[in-house]
């Protein structure tokens, strides 16, 4: 018990000191834009299709699940509204969150944890260069472009598959869904005239796309060597990202709506 | 020979957990010369070469490489010192991400301003240089692994480095080449005089190349002396070891 509380300590001040590292690395950012496009590509592209199949099943069972409670009140016309601010505030940043720390995260903790075992990574030391500035500082970056963009898509096509269930279910024309929609997600007061709830999602994705590149790197920079190594890097990476994730959206949803 | 000590081993001792790899270990090496380190698998060579380079820090005792102790030494001038450095891995070692060009181009391109020509051109000449011209937009996966220890070479003469630590070079290479690998070593002492400690399995190797060898046992580098005398001694340990390896 002691030790596991010791380990944890160790890899929570590791991932702040490398989160910090990795800050005042930002500037070299033009520098390696080669590798922060390739990671843009490798944590974007490559898991778009699973985040819109997802997406529109969440969107869907959002629907679904309000959508019988609130037929039962004769109020169905507002799963517009649910399904929207639902998506944006909470299950769209979040649900891509976790995507991306199954795919790109455990991509991340194996691919640097290979490197740790094969001597690559001392390759690098004894060529003097930083592995932070080569290897963490793109990834981070990478993913935390790239998590708050496909929030957005996941947000777009939950709030299309929520509109399928409305149609399809619960006898809420597409029109008159739709109409719910752009009303809740309608603030004249701020940017785009988007409301809060968008933005403090996105907030939340750019968040929790750097929670998750961190722990992954950090737990592929730590692997083991052994066969075992990379494996048990590529658990905890994932493991670590997704208990994070959902311990740090506790805290900035409390933050944001609380407040 | 000069004898102007580039290398500083003093009483180190280094252990993994419970198992002691190095104890007591003493070594000078002279500048511009040719060491090599034989000894039975596992005994610690790798380990013992790390440390001039700063991959292990010893837990007792000293190394001292042109005079900065390696483990009190300063992070600037461990990288000035390092970039006269080139590390031959045993296994090569080469980012598997990158093209085997551009692995030997890392180097100048993390650290240099060299135009983008310049770089291919040397990268290509110390292709060529180690024997595999025509590789540089191959992936580390599609090499063998003799090639990819001729590219893991490569990059680590690409920055013309005055001291070279080569373990294995010639390990899993056939002969040929590993004859031409041991006269490239060999001419690196002798033309640019670079400082060379070698780890090595090869008889041949020790006498192309070697300045002095000595024998890693126990945690000691024992027997140290001219290829000559180690090879034709007649001490029991040395007759042992070097049993099959004579023919
Ligand atoms: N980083 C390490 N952690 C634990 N043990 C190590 C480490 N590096 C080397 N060893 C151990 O030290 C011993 C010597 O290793 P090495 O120097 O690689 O041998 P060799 O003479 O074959 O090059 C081996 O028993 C190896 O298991
Ligand atoms: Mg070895």
């Amino acid at each position: 018990m002691l030790s596991v509380a010791a380990s944890f300590l160790r890899d929570v001040g590791f991932q702040l000191e490398l989160t910090l590292q990795v800050l005042l690395r930002l500037g070299s950012a033009p520098r390696r834009r080669t590798l922060i496009a390739e990671q843009l590509f490798q944590s974007g592209l490559k898991v778009v299709h699973v985040v819109l199949l997802v997406g529109v099943f969440i969107g869907m069972i959002v629907a679904l699940q309000t959508g019988i409670e609130l037929s039962n009140f004769g109020q169905q016309d507002q799963i517009g509204t649910i399904v929207a601010l639902s998506m944006c505030r909470e299950m769209g940043p979040f649900i891509t969150a976790v995507i991306l720390a199954a795919t790109v995260g455990s991509a991340l903790a194996a691919e640097i944890g290979t490197m740790a075992v094969s001597e690559e990574l001392h390759a690098l030391e004894v060529m003097s260069i930083d592995r932070i500035s080569y290897l963490v500082m793109p990834r981070v970056v990478g993913v935390a472009i790239m998590c708050p963009l496909l929030t957005v898509l996941c947000d777009t096509i939950g709030i299309v598959g929520g509109g399928l269930i409305a149609d399809s279910q619960l006898n809420v024309g597409v029109a008159l869904y739709y109409d719910s929609v752009i009303d809740a997600l309608n603030d004249r007061g701020l940017p785009l005239e988007l409301p809060k709830e968008v933005y403090t999602g996105l907030f939340k994705a750019l968040i929790f796309g750097v929670i998750l590149s961190i722990i992954s790197c950090t737990a592929g920079l730590n692997a083991t060597s052994g066969a075992m190594g990379v494996g048990n890097a590529t658990r905890k990476a994932v493991r670590d990202s997704i208990i994070a994730i959902i311990i740090s959206n506790y805290f900035l949803s409390w933050f944001f709506f609380n407040a | 020979m000069n004898r102007d000590v580039i290398i500083r081993y003093q009483g180190v001792c280094k252990s993994f957990g419970a198992k002691v790899v190095l104890k007591d270990l003493d070594l000078d090496v002279y500048r511009g010369e040719a060491f090599c380190i034989m000894g039975p698998s596992g005994c610690g060579k790798s380990v013992t070469i790390r440390h001039i380079i700063g991959l292990l820090k010893q837990d007792r005792g000293s190394v001292t490489v042109e005079g900065h102790d390696m483990s009190t030494i300063s992070r600037g001038d461990l990288r000035k010192l390092r970039a006269r450095m080139g590390y031959v891995f045993q296994e090569a070692a080469l980012l598997n991400s990158l093209s085997a060009g551009e692995n030997v181009a890392l180097p100048l391109r993390e650290t240099t301003e060299l135009s983008d020509a310049e770089i291919v051109d040397k990268v290509n000449a110390k292709l060529a240089l180690v024997k595999v011209p025509d590789v540089y937009h191959k992936m580390p996966s599609e090499l063998s692994g003799g090639m990819k220890k001729r590219v893991g070479l490569a990059r680590a003469l690409i920055t013309d480095p005055e001291i070279v630590l080569y373990d294995e070079p010639t390990a899993g290479l056939d002969p040929e080449i590993s004859a031409s690998i041991n006269r490239l070593m060999r001419e690196l002492a002798e033309t640019l005089h670079v400082t060379s400690v070698i780890v090595t399995h090869h008889v041949g190797t020790v006498k192309t190349v070697a300045d002095r060898v000595g024998l890693l046992d126990n945690g000691r580098l024992n027997f140290v002396s001219k290829p000559e005398e180690f090879i034709h001694s007649t001490e029991p340990r040395l007759v042992r070891f070097l049993g099959d390896k004579l023919d």
